[in-house]
C-alpha cells in the first residue's frame, strides 16, 4: 500500500516541463549531495566543504573515480566522500548549477 | 580509516551515531518484544505464570528497555546539537534543508517515545510489579494495578505507532534528500506535523487504544502514519 501511495505521489509531481541544465543540476545537487554538503553549495557543509565553482574535471574525478585531478589540493584532509558513479551522465548539469551566476 | 575516525566533525559524529543505533536497537527491540510477544503471552497464560513474568522477567527487560531509551535519547541529542552547531557556524540554513526537516520529524516522535518510556510506561509498570510481588506474598491486591496496566499498554502501543515513521524519517535525513528552498512551506509543514503528532501523543496519554489494540492494527497503523507524513511532506513542502 505504501508503494502504491508513493507511486501515486510520484506521478502527480509537477515536473512535466523540461528543466534547464542549471535547474536539473540544482535538483540533483539537493537529492544527492546535501546529506554531506550544505544545502547552499556556496557554504561549507557539516561533512563536505563548499563545492561552488567545481570544474568538470574535479566533478568527474570525485564522483566517478573517488580521487582528485592531478595537482589539486583537497579542501579537507578527510577523504570520506563516497563515489556516486551513477551520476556520470549528469555531471554537465551539476557543473552548470555549481558554476551558474 | 583512523584519520577520518579522529576528525571531530566526521569521526565524533560517526561514533555517536553508531552508539545511537546500538542503544536504539536495544530499546526498540524490547519495545517490539513487549508489544508483539510478551503482551500476547500474558493474555493467555495462567495467573501463576503471569505473576512470575511480572516479578522476575519484566523488571529485567524493563531495565534494558528504559536505559536503552535513555542512551538513545542522549546520543541523539548530542548528534542534533553538534550538527546544529556546525551548520550555524557555516552559515547554513537549518529551516530550508531536507536533512533538518527529516531528522527533526523523526526526533519529534522519538523524543515523545522516550518521555512515554520514563514518564508513563516505567512508572505504571512499577505499580504492576509491586502488586505482583505483594499478592505473591499473600497481601491484598492493589486496585490501581489494573488501570496502570491499561495506561502502560496504551503508551507502549503509541510508541509502536510512532516507531515506523520515526525510523523512516531518521534514516531519510541522510539517505533520502530532496530540494527545499525559500519558497517551500516549511512553516506550514511543521504546524500540521505538530498537530498530528501531538494528537496521537495526547491519545496515548488520556485516550483509548481503539484500532491499535491489536498487534496487526498497530503495525498497519504505523505504516499508514508513515505514508500520511510522506504525503504531507510531499504536497506541503
Amino acid at each position: 500500500m505504501l508503494a502504491l501511495i508513493l507511486l501515486g505521489a510520484a506521478c502527480t509531481k509537477k515536473e512535466t516541463k523540461v528543466a534547464s541544465p542549471v535547474e536539473e543540476g540544482k535538483r540533483l545537487y539537493a537529492v544527492h549531495c546535501t546529506a554531506c554538503h550544505a544545502a547552499d553549495p556556496k557554504k561549507d557543509g557539516a561533512v563536505g566543504p563548499s563545492n561552488w565553482g567545481s570544474s568538470l574535471e574535479l566533478l568527474e574525478r570525485k564522483l566517478v573515480h573517488g580521487d582528485y585531478p592531478p595537482g589539486y589540493t583537497p579542501k579537507r584532509p578527510t577523504r570520506v566522500m563516497v563515489q556516486l558513479p551513477f551520476l556520470k551522465d549528469q555531471i554537465p548539469n551539476l557543473h552548470a548549477y555549481l558554476n551558474s551566476p | 580509516m583512523l584519520d577520518s575516525l579522529l576528525d571531530p566533525a566526521i569521526g565524533l559524529m560517526f561514533v555517536f551515531r553508531w552508539l545511537h543505533v546500538f542503544a536504539g536497537i536495544i530499546w526498540i527491540g524490547l519495545l517490539y518484544y513487549f508489544n508483539f510477544v510478551q503482551g500476547a503471552f500474558m493474555a493467555e497464560t495462567d495467573a501463576g505464570a503471569k505473576s512470575q513474568v511480572l516479578q522476575k522477567l519484566a523488571p529485567r527487560a524493563l531495565w534494558w528497555f528504559r536505559y536503552g531509551a535513555l542512551y538513545t535519547f542522549l546520543t541523539g541529542l548530542f548528534l542534533l546539537m553538534y550538527r546544529a552547531h556546525i551548520d550555524v557556524k557555516n552559515g547554513s540554513s537549518i529551516m530550508a534543508s531536507s536533512y533538518w526537516i527529516n531528522i527533526l520529524t523523526g526526533a519529534l516522535m522519538a523524543t515523545l517515545m522516550f518521555l512515554n518510556v520514563w514518564g508513563i510506561i516505567w512508572r505504571k509498570q512499577k505499580v504492576m510489579i509491586a502488586n505482583a510481588v505483594a499478592t505473591a506474598a499473600g497481601q491484598p491486591a492493589n486496585p490501581a494495578a489494573v488501570p496502570a496496566g491499561v495506561a502502560a499498554t496504551l503508551a507502549s502501543r503509541t510508541n509502536v505507532l510512532f516507531s515506523v515513521p520515526m525510523l523512516f524519517f531518521m534514516l531519510s535525513a541522510n539517505h533520502l534528500n530532496y530540494p527545499v528552498d525559500e519558497s517551500s512551506n516549511v512553516g506550514l509543514y511543521w504546524v500540521i506535523i505538530l498537530v498530528l503528532v501531538g494528537a496521537i501523543e495526547a491519545n496515548g496519554i488520556v485516550g483509548k487504544a481503539g484500532p491499535i489494540t491489536s498487534i496487526k492494527g498497530v503495525i498497519t497503523g504505523s505504516f499508514v502514519l508513515t505514508a500520511v507524513i510522506i504525503l504531507i511532506n510531499n504536497f506541503v513542502i
